[in-house]
């Protein structure tokens, strides 16, 4: 008897049979690879923000506490998800300020460019949530994807008003092992 | 009758209690122990946690702790201990190390000898402590990190048996200081924390 299993399918079982289940759609999740003097991959869009440090002097990451609106994005494509439900992880301090994680979903593009982004691709969907729990805690949150055509992703974090809010330890992966594949 | 005095009053009818030692009964010891502390926490190692390091509430370490009688059941003692944990991310590691440099009053609430057909003698004890002296605590996280040291108080029971001039020892500990560190969340480490022990004894 021959088994007949689907090439994509199957590297999917052996990545996640190996170990590589839980491959993250973000990179620089802790804010601690270095590029210049800022954290790779990510961007401050408004506001300010220390992307220095979280709870501790010796662990970078992104500490939007203050007043007014803080804006800070990464992007990340291309790659592939095996199911459209994802699991957004991230350590969180939170005291009076409102946060929000916003979602931008993308298709490629058939433009021309060296990358992704420069081929013009073509948003999906925005989705996102509030962060309602407040104090020091591992959120987790599953977070449902358009489609899974979708290829490239901006995610941006949203601190409004005053008060404390430090972020940390973002991880966007598929919840079932299967892995997806930056 | 002012604190002191009936403090003194109470050590010495506590060490008259004790009723006289035999002429060959031990008149030092050395302890060498391995144990853990549980640190006191006030939300520092729940961070560590929630920021994908391990928890640094316990420590692993050991005690060096050498003692003298100078009453039939009175012990003066002095011991050294460290604990260190770490927990590591990727390529980073959280490292808190305490250390605690004491001065003790030991006082042996039992103590007995057995020799079961005269073939196999062996002894045990019971003692209980009561110590002050100097502690510190550190943390190192990626080069960064903070220290604090000052003076605390430690309270202990020990267990111990063996045969001639080599035992085993059981301690618990209970540590008491206002030392401790700090996180940016506001979270604390306390230098203090219960010890459980237990190593080698040599009396002599």
């Amino acid at each position: 008897m021959r088994l007949s299993i689907a090439p994509p399918l199957l590297l999917s079982v052996l990545a996640a049979a190996a170990g590589c289940g839980m491959d993250d759609v973000l990179g620089n999740e802790g804010f601690e690879i270095d590029c210049d003097g800022k954290p790779c991959d990510w961007k401050l869009l408004e506001g300010e923000a220390d992307l220095s440090a979280s709870w501790h002097d010796g662990d970078a990451g992104a500490d939007l506490s203050g007043a007014g609106r803080t804006v800070i994005e990464q992007r990340s494509a291309p790659f592939t998800i095996p199911v459209r439900e994802l699991l957004l992880t991230a350590a969180i301090a939170r005291e009076g300020a409102s946060l929000r994680v916003e979602l931008d979903w993308y298709v490629a593009g058939a433009g021309e460019g060296p990358s992704y982004w420069d081929r013009e691709p073509l948003l999906v969907d925005t989705r996102g949530f509030e962060v309602d729990e407040s104090g020091v805690f591992a959120l987790e949150e599953l977070v449902s994807t358009p489609s899974l055509e979708v290829s490239g992703l901006a995610l941006r974090i949203v601190k409004d008003g005053e008060g404390m809010a430090i972020i940390d330890e973002i991880n966007l992966s598929d919840p079932a092992g299967l892995g997806v594949t930056p | 009758m002012t604190p002191a005095r009936t403090l003194l009053l109470a050590t010495t009818l506590v060490a008259l209690a004790g009723g006289a030692a035999a002429a060959d009964e031990e008149r030092f010891s050395l302890e060498l122990r391995g144990g853990v502390l549980n640190r006191d926490d006030g939300g520092y190692a729940d961070h560590a946690e929630v920021y994908g390091l391990s928890n640094p509430e316990i420590g692993g370490g050991g005690v060096i702790e050498g003692g003298v009688r100078f009453l039939p059941r009175l012990w003066a003692l002095a011991s050294w201990s460290g604990f260190t944990s770490s927990g590591p991310r990727r390529l980073s590691e959280l490292q808190v190390d305490n250390q605690v440099l004491l001065g003790h009053l030991g006082f042996t609430a039992y103590r007995e000898e057995f020799n079961l057909d005269g073939e196999f003698p062996w002894w045990m004890r019971f003692d209980l402590m009561a110590g002050a002296g100097l502690y510190t605590i550190s943390d190192d996280l990626e080069g960064e990190g903070r220290s604090d040291r000052g003076p605390g108080a430690r309270l202990g029971a020990h267990v111990a048996f063996g045969w001639k001039a080599v035992g085993f020892s059981l301690s618990y500990g209970w540590h008491m200081t206002g030392v401790k560190i700090e996180d940016r969340l506001g979270g604390e480490l306390g230098a203090g924390g219960h010890e459980l022990g237990g190593g080698l004894r040599l009396q002599f």
